[in-house]
């Protein structure tokens, strides 16, 4: 009894070090991916974002101009669906980079919120959403069809902004 | 007295192991912060972005082949193609490696056909997808037809080696 009682200190610090080890690997596992370095992600979500808000630009201005042509908006909504189904898988923990106060690079710099990360079900639910109401644009028959598509898009697009992102 | 030390021992490896404990539950916690963002999803999400792709460059392969080459046209789509490259390798989690041969009841929309050796050679995979990204870009900065031409052949056969290396057929 006095043994066990003299073995049970090591024994337990010894499960401590499994349970580090056990850890570790897990954490090795989900680190597997070291050359997707943190700043590359940020990099490919922000020119994700500025692509998507291009092709957005286009269908309005096709709109204000009033020279609609349905077959390059269904284009252009297209590859916006398509971005912003992935744009939510771009978010790693790791890249919560977000300092009040600090120079941002204006490549790998992030002015994603931290909220994005605390509230990421409501951050992926409106991304998706959006990737939604894009893909209903890209299927649009008729012009005031995309009119009012486009429009919905555009309030889903400012709320998620206004949520989400830091201006500095 | 050798029982208080005793004590104190067992008291200190129980604190260790606790420390321990609570240590790797926060550090999985935070690596499993993300619960919205399904596996299915991000396969999903990552077939579509490919199908995209591929939209994209049938485009570019199409105005080529029937030697109709509109430079503009061209280079929104090797720009389209190239925005999607970067983010592309990013939809590789590692939860998301899912293959397994002779299943014959794969769902088109959220199974996978990515080999697992994307994820062994990750490096190597990544690599590819960048190197395939700045061909992209190439083709849509591209000032002369012949210049489009051979970044598009350029492109063709990054994307040939990487599915050759990384894309299963069942």
């Amino acid at each position: 009894m006095r043994a066990l009682n003299r073995n049970l200190p090591v024994a337990l610090a010894g499960a401590a070090i499994a349970a580090v080890l056990v850890c570790g690997s897990f954490m090795a596992l989900a680190q597997d991916q070291s050359a997707a370095k943190v700043e590359d992600v940020i990099m490919a979500r922000k020119t994700a974002m500025d692509t998507l808000s291009d092709h957005m630009d286009q269908i309005e201005q096709m709109i204000s101009t009033n020279k609609i042509s349905l077959e390059a908006a269904h284009e252009h909504a297209d590859t916006i669906s398509v971005l912003l189904m992935t744009f939510p898988h771009l978010f790693p923990p790791a890249s919560n980079q977000w300092k009040p106060g600090v120079d941002i690079d204006p490549v790998t710099g992030t002015y994603a919120s931290p909220d994005v990360w605390t509230k990421f079900a409501d951050f992926y639910k409106r991304a998706d959403d959006a990737s939604k109401a894009a893909y209903d644009m890209s299927r649009a028959e008729k012009a005031d069809d995309l009119k009012s598509k486009t429009a919905v898009l555009r309030t889903v697009c400012n709320a998620c902004h206004a949520a989400y992102m830091k201006m500095q | 007295m050798r029982g208080n030390s005793s004590r104190q021992r067992r008291s200190i490896a129980v604190a260790i192991v606790g420390a321990a404990i609570l240590a790797c539950a926060s550090l999985v916690a935070a690596a499993q912060d993300q619960s919205a963002a399904t596996t299915k999803d991000v396969i999903f999400a990552r077939k579509a972005m490919m199908s995209a792709i591929s939209d994209n460059m049938d485009e570019i392969e199409m105005m080529i082949a029937v030697n109709k080459i509109d430079l503009d046209d061209g280079h929104e789509h090797g720009d389209t193609i190239s925005i999607m490259f970067l983010a592309f390798p990013h939809l590789f989690p590692p939860a998301s490696n899912q293959w397994k041969p002779n299943n014959p009841d794969l769902d088109p929309a959220t199974d996978t056909f990515a080999s697992p050796e994307a994820w062994n050679t990750f490096s190597d995979f990544y690599q590819r997808a960048a190197a395939a990204s700045k061909i992209a870009y190439n083709i849509s900065r591209a000032d002369k037809v012949e210049e489009f031409k051979a970044a598009a052949m350029q492109l063709r056969a990054a994307c040939n080696a990487c599915h050759a290396a990384y894309l299963k057929t069942q």
